[in-house]
């Protein structure tokens, strides 16, 4: 007989647990093939395209504006918004752009450095620019855009929106040096925003979110890349992990100097090796080799610094 | 897909996929509501991968991998609306015993099956997730990278998490006692 943690644990003690011999009810496989939605909530009814999710992002965005009345705060509804109300060093970045004929929108975000640069660009698309928020406090100006980031979703699934709206919620709000009035300017937004839609995946993100954040739940934030043909790296997903998710099959390669397509600059990485294949490529470069180190607790790291 | 086609992989497969809803929602109300959604979604759904010919190619994982995700998305909504309640289907668990083992003896399995249940419960969802798709369903470490769409080496690392994690808590489960000495007395 098992006695102790030692023998209780293997992995058929796990099979073992997890073997169960339990049927759906007759009934509910009628519905499915009468395809009959149980009453109250149907997922299958009430999960909307994503083009949908983002129509209703927007018209809420709208309401945001109302409710937070009385702010100075602004949608931002072209170029010349972005130049006028940034106050960081990207300015010029911008205004570069800007003067491309055939850039027909721009749309400044926060990045995970911290830092705003163009997320969109050139594209017929105007919704990303009309979302972005600014808040102005003591003459500067503060940019959030979740939909810039819901974009890179479009087509997919809601647990995509999900991560795409606690991405851009987090990293505004860990990654920028918004004063307090600020953050608490975008929680309220954030809780007036979820009271609005009537779409429980982004109501449920929204507080989860700011839930996560007002517990100190602290997530890593990846952005996931891949090298294209070009040799630019191209972000392909984002994924919100606990730093605790990387084990030994894992190995950081630490890089600084990588061409930045996106922020136009020269950029640090650290790359994510498993099983001897790159699987991710993470733009992090608030991040020393040390840093890293200490967050990931003992993981080899290879500095590939120049 | 049509109803035919329905009707095949409810046949097939809708008692694995309804035992995994079962896994993930800890009880038969939640995890009916979640077989539902997950079948009638399937149902709708024109597919653009994981398909051949209009024919989905993995019909179990797929549909194992819709549920996780309406259950990501949707948890409040399949909230456990109570404690684990696969004691209660416990009959069924118990027929899987062997006829000769002792009374006590079937006992003390069912115990240890209770308390491993029992901390597998207690891990996040996402280390749940891919141990029930590992272990439960019997899908590969590739299929479940791809059924949950994440990387392999982070089905890898989640499966290290939870096995570790399920460790220190039977550990914790079963040596609760400390000799005066300070070591650990399993009892």
């Amino acid at each position: 007989m098992k006695t102790d943690n030692e023998f209780l644990y293997d992995e058929d003690s796990i099979r073992d647990a997890l073997r169960i011999d339990v049927e759906a009810a007759e009934e509910t496989n009628r519905n499915i093939l009468e395809k009959r939605a149980k009453p109250g909530a149907h997922a299958w009814q009430r999960i909307l395209p994503a083009a949908a999710a983002v129509g209703v992002l927007l018209v809420s965005g709208i309401g945001i504006g109302a409710a937070a009345a009385g702010r100075q705060k602004r949608q931002v509804r072209g170029m010349e918004d972005n130049r006028t109300y940034t106050n960081d060093p990207n300015t010029e970045l911008l205004e570069e752009v800007s003067d491309d004929p055939h850039t027909e929108s721009v749309t400044a975000t926060f990045g995970g450095d911290g830092e705003y640069g163009v997320t969109h660009r050139g594209s017929a698309d105007q919704t990303s620019i009309r979302m972005a928020l600014i808040y102005e406090v003591d003459g500067c100006a503060y940019y959030l855009n979740p939909n810039a980031h819901v974009k890179e979703f479009y087509g997919e699934t809601t647990e995509d929106l999900y991560y795409a709206v606690r991405e851009s919620f987090l990293s505004f709000m860990r990654h920028t040096d918004a004063p307090q009035e600020v953050r608490q300017m975008v929680i309220e937004d954030f809780r007036a925003y979820a009271a609005e839609t009537d779409i429980e995946a982004i109501r449920d993100a929204l507080l989860a979110v700011i839930s996560d954040y007002e517990n100190g739940r602290e997530m890593l934030i990846r952005r996931c890349w891949t090298l294209g043909e070009d040799g630019e790296p191209h972000v392909t997903s984002w994924v919100c992990e606990d730093v605790t998710d990387i084990a030994d099959e894992h190995y950081l390669l630490f890089v600084t100097g990588v061409p930045d397509s996106i922020y136009g600059r020269e950029a640090d990485y650290w790359i994510e090796i498993c099983d001897g294949q790159v699987s991710a490529i993470n733009v992090f470069p608030a991040d020393s080799p040390e840093e890293l180190q200490e967050k990931f607790a003992g993981l080899p790291i290879y500095d590939r610094r120049k | 897909m049509t109803r035919e086609e329905m009707e095949v992989l409810i046949q097939n497969h809708g008692k694995s996929v309804y035992g995994f809803c079962f896994h993930l929602t800890g009880n038969r109300e939640a995890a009916e509501d979640l077989y539902q959604d997950t079948m009638l979604k399937v149902y709708e759904r024109r597919f653009t991968s994981d398909e051949e010919d209009g024919k989905l190619l993995r019909p179990r994982n797929y549909c194992m991998g819709v549920a996780v995700r309406l259950y990501q998305n949707h948890r409040r909504k399949y909230a456990r609306r109570q404690e684990l309640s696969l004691d209660d289907e416990g009959n069924e668990i118990a027929a899987a015993l062997s006829a000769e083992e002792t009374t006590e003896q079937t006992v003390m399995k069912e115990m240890e099956r209770r308390k491993v249940r029992e901390a597998i419960e207690a891990l996040p969802l996402k280390l749940r997730t891919v141990l029930y798709l590992f272990y439960y369903a019997d899908i590969p470490i590739a299929e479940i990278a791809r059924v949950l769409k994440i990387p392999t080496g982070t089905v890898k690392s989640r499966l290290n998490t939870a096995r570790n994690q399920l460790k220190d808590r039977l550990k914790e489960e079963m040596g609760g006692r400390k000799n005066e000495d300070g070591q650990r007395i399993f009892i």
